[in-house]
């Protein structure tokens, strides 16, 4: 049974991009997308890549570069997402919403919106308030139903609350709550207006630690996650509610039918860094593991690899991220487990020369590709040395090896390496390859010359 | 790279100039140097963009260069203040650094490779390097040879190397000064090593049972290196392998790695030894030694903050029992540590929540089973040494197998088993082992029938094998697939209920005659 819905949104050309006159190379219709791979010539000969292909989701909302017909919307996206999500959280199943993408493609944008527009996440908030509070209404003083939040920012593998910035975190693994961050501020929600405020002062927190170069934003991961605990279980016969069974549901009463249940679950609501950092150094670099640049992303990729692949050791322990969410991307549980846990992957908006591959809809091979297949072809990318050219080699290579994991016994020579985090002259200049390539054949050629 | 383009119009300048020429010369000799270091980042680069054939090529072309030039004499000293004396030549010091950096990548990249045993050789030397420079941080240093070691243990005949790992190790970290005991990174170091040597102890001990039961599959763990390993010129001059042969033999290159640099003798006597265990005096060292730095790694990891570190660690600490107990001779003393066992594994237990840590639950139940069968087997040959007869002790006897029995139970429990309803599945991945607690079940329950018959539970016990044997065909029944793999055990299981009822019948009967008696 699955519970994966795959979706994908594709923003406007920026003014930039109109400008410049740059080729559109996706098209959407019923929801599919076919991209153009324009590097592969038009012509049906030797080059055996294929020119366009065809991707299946289940919802696609499309921007046009005029905003007409078919432009969707904050509200439509949210429209034809939402409800299936609101049905689950609400029949007591934990839900887990990710956004990925790369820098600008607008992951923030429909997690959060703005104030005008807002995203996904103020929307579901809303609505799951207003829903909650129409069927488990207070009842002899005290309230059906009590809703927390928390916020928190992955930044270089530490994590920092964005409600209380001063408070430092720790990952702490408790033999009772199971990975946790210990310290992180629960805030009841007591409305709707306050909820949306401390998301707004969150995130305005988030990107308030900003480097000239890079916005910190889009290389931390950010989790916001409800906790939602209903006092009084009016309806219990719902069939779902069965099998409701995850790590932090606390049943009082387990029988069927029982009209008194203590009922909690979370929602994760994440909105991960840029794509682009994660797909260089990944396990297999000369570089020690001590570079962890976007080490997160790439264990997430590691750790669905795992599970796609079924391997008996799922790797969540090697990054703060797929840590935390170990429960919510969990696989190796019984059936029932992983019914019980709902998740919803969201790909957003992507510039309109992404090339998205996902060959099937199987459900754990489309988290695998969702999360290893999507790279960007820039304009500029036409040369073969260009960074992003680069990283959109890697995602493919990297999908295909973890198409080809394995479930070996593997010996974990990984840590048996001396620690040496950059060369002899401290931290690697960034010198392109071509640039070394050069001025390799130059300083070969004056040896040879000194030596005739 | 400045430095090159101002050389070349230097060459092409003053060609003739004699003082120059000179310059250039040495200045030649130094763009040795820079390409090595100029090949080692490209490989980085390659390696980036996952071209790993081609670094591994670039490290191979570097290390060869190296060997190749490095034989020339030393140069003189090019007056400082000159551009081209921030360059080096490659006798120097600085060179060697350098040419160590290129064994570690070279080792990075072989172990990316699978090369496994290239990738230990190198990582050794690089080690060793460290240690012979005297540039080294003892923290890092400390924890990557307890990584090393840890590769190496997987290998039986590994194992003295490994071992050789873990003295260098802690001699290492012990010198550490003291102000730097108290950080975290170092804590938890010396926690890690404590892992590995836990963990090595264990391993000692387990081989040591596995040699002298003679079993066929001793080595059913070790995942073997290759046996023979070939070497180029220049690599065997990396390695710093001293004499020729066609072919080397892995376990013998590997045998020999040491750090000579080190003194370690205070640390060597101390702690356990690497050979095989032979007798409860030696097996009772090794396990003494596991003991101590169990208790060291359980300060830093703590089960309220690392709960699956401190899973592992008491894990192994369990196991350490289990193997001790076949060296012991006195049976008393056996079951003494096998109830040792099964206190560690009650309390870690107790202590965690089944839903999250479900997976490990099923492992430490299994564990915890087997450990109460296993006391039920040794008090019984007790009493029979003693040439007593069982039924006096009934009671107690029966209660180490009805306390297996629910530990398997139990492990139901977590999966949501339902007797009443054989249609239910299990996951798939759970299924196999699940019926195989069943059976278990079946037979210790029913094994209680026929050996204590006069056990006053004992007809109960025997309805609820059957109970559990039916269950066992009523789910094989409708797959037949898997009735298919467990086809043995379901023909053998078919006249179980059936015996069981006769069991029964005997026992009522005999009942009846002791009353009427």
């Amino acid at each position: 049974m699955t519970n994966i819905k795959v979706a994908l949104r594709v923003r406007p050309l920026s003014q930039r991009e109109t400008e410049a006159n740059y080729p559109v190379v996706v098209a959407v219709e019923n929801n599919s997308a076919f991209i153009t791979d324009i590097r592969v010539p038009e012509r049906p000969s030797a080059d055996s890549r294929q020119r366009f292909r065809q991707f299946d989701f289940d919802h696609t909302f499309w921007f046009s570069n005029n905003g007409i017909l078919g432009a969707a919307s904050q509200h439509q996206v949210y429209t034809e997402m939402g409800p299936h999500l609101e049905k689950a959280i609400l029949s007591g199943y934990n839900a887990c919403l990710l956004a990925y993408g790369q820098s600008g493609t607008g992951k923030t944008f429909t997690m959060l919106g703005s104030k005008d527009e807002p995203g996904i996440i103020p929307r579901l908030c809303q609505s799951l308030w207003d829903k909650l509070k129409a069927k488990y209404p207070a009842t002899g003083g005290k309230p059906g139903f009590s809703m927390e939040v928390s916020f928190l920012e992955i930044y270089r593998e530490k994590v920092r609350d964005l409600l209380n910035p001063e408070k430092s975190l720790k990952l702490r693994e408790h033999p009772q709550l199971g990975p946790h961050v210990q310290g992180l501020t629960r805030l009841e929600v007591t409305g709707e207006i306050s909820l949306l405020n401390l998301l707004w002062e969150g995130e305005r927190r988030r990107a308030s630690g900003t480097t000239s170069s890079n916005r910190r934003s889009s290389r931390s991961h950010a989790i916001w996650t409800l906790y939602l605990t209903v006092h009084n279980n009016i309806s219990h016969s719902h069939p779902d509610d069965v099998a409701n069974n995850n790590a932090s549901t606390s049943r009082r009463n387990q029988s069927r039918g029982s009209p008194a249940r203590i009922i909690t679950n979370q929602v994760h609501l994440v909105d991960l860094a840029g794509s682009e950092k994660a797909d260089c150094t990944t396990a297999k670099s000369l570089l020690a593991e001590g570079a962890d640049i976007n080490r997160s992303l790439v264990a997430l990729g590691n750790v669905i690899s795992a599970l796609a692949e079924k391997a008996q050791y799922i790797p969540y322990r090697d990054s703060a991220l797929t840590w935390l969410l170990k429960d919510s991307i969990g696989g190796n549980a019984s059936t029932s487990i992983i019914i019980s846990k709902s998740l919803l992957f969201l790909l957003p908006t992507c510039q309109y020369e992404i090339l998205c591959k996902i060959n099937s809809r199987k459900i754990i091979s489309n988290l695998l590709t969702l999360y290893h297949h999507i790279y960007v072809i820039l304009p500029k990318a036409a040369s073969p040395s260009s960074h992003c050219h680069a990283q959109t080699l890697n995602s493919l290579r990297f999908a295909q090896r973890a198409r080809l994991v394995e479930n070996t016994p593997k010996i974990n020579l990984a840590s048996a390496t001396p620690s040496y985090s950059y060369g002899p002259y401290g931290y690697l200049s960034v010198m392109s390859a071509m640039e070394l390539k050069k001025d390799i054949t130059r300083l070969a050629k004056i040896i040879k010359t000194a030596q005739n | 790279m400045v430095l090159l383009s101002n050389q070349d119009e230097v060459l092409s300048r003053d060609k003739d100039n004699e003082a120059q020429t000179e310059e250039l010369k040495l200045g030649y000799r130094r763009c040795e140097y820079m390409l090595i270091y100029e090949l080692t980042r490209y490989a980085i680069l390659c390696s980036e963009r996952d071209n790993q054939e081609k670094a591994l090529e670039l490290l191979r072309k570097a290390e060869v260069f190296y060997h190749d030039n490095k034989a020339q004499e030393s140069l003189p000293p090019i007056p400082s203040g000159t551009r081209l004396s921030q360059l080096d030549d490659l006798n120097s010091e600085s060179s060697k650094d350098m040419f160590t950096y290129v064994l570690f990548y070279l080792g990075q990249a072989y172990k990316i490779r699978g090369e496994k045993e290239k990738a230990v050789l190198y990582l050794h030397m690089v080690l060793r390097r460290q240690l012979e420079k005297g540039d080294y941080n003892n923290i890092t240093w400390g924890a990557d040879t307890a990584k090393m070691a840890s590769v190496l243990m997987i290998n039986v005949q590994a194992y003295q190397t490994a071992r050789g790992m873990l003295v260098a190790s802690t001699a290492v970290l012990s010198a550490n000064p003291e102000e730097e005991k108290s950080s975290d990174h170092f804590r938890q170091t010396w926690a890690d090593l404590g892992r590995a040597w836990v963990k090595f102890g264990v391993a000692l001990l387990e081989a040591s049972c596995d040699r002298l039961r003679d079993l066929e599959e001793q080595t059913k763990k070790a995942i073997k290196f290759e046996d023979k390993m070939t070497f180029t010129k220049h690599e065997k001059l990396s390695l710093e392998i001293g004499y020729e042969q066609e072919e080397y033999d892995t376990l013998l290159l590997i045998r020999e790695l040491k750090f000579p640099s080190l003194d370690f003798a205070q640390f060597d006597e101390s702690e356990m030894s690497g050979r095989f265990v032979r007798d409860f005096d030696e097996g009772r060292a090794v396990f003494l030694a596991t003991q101590k730095w169990v208790n060291i790694a359980k300060e830093y990891y703590v089960i309220d903050e690392f709960a699956t570190d401190y899973i592992d660690i008491i894990t192994d600490y369990s196991e350490s029992f289990k193997y001790l107990s076949f060296f012991e001779p006195g049976l008393d003393r056996q079951i003494k540590m096998h109830r040792r066992r099964i206190n560690l594994l009650e309390e870690l237990l107790a202590a965690l929540n089944p839903k999250v840590y479900f997976d490990i639950f099923y492992h430490l139940l299994r564990d915890l089973a087997e450990t109460y069968e296993k006391i039920y087997k040794l008090k019984v040959e007790e009493i029979k040494d003693r040439g007593e007869s069982l039924r006096p002790k009934d009671k107690k006897l029966v209660k180490w197998l009805t306390d297996a029995a629910d530990a398997h139970k139990r492990n139901l429990e977590v999966f949501e088993f339902d007797m009443k309803n054989p249609a239910k599945g299990f996951n798939q991945e759970y299924e196999k082992i699940l019926l195989a607690c069943i059976l278990s079940i079946g037979r210790i329950l029913g094994g209680i029938c026929h050996d204590h018959p006069l056990h006053p539970n004992a007809i109960e016990y025997a309805d609820d094998a059957k109970n559990y044997y039916q269950y066992f065909l009523d789910y094989l029944d409708r797959r037949p697939a898997l009735r298919q793999d467990f086809r043995i055990l379901y023909e053998g299981t078919l006249d179980m209920p059936e015996l069981l009822d006769n069991q029964v019948k005997k026992i009522k009967h005999r009942l009846r005659m002791l009353n009427l008696a």
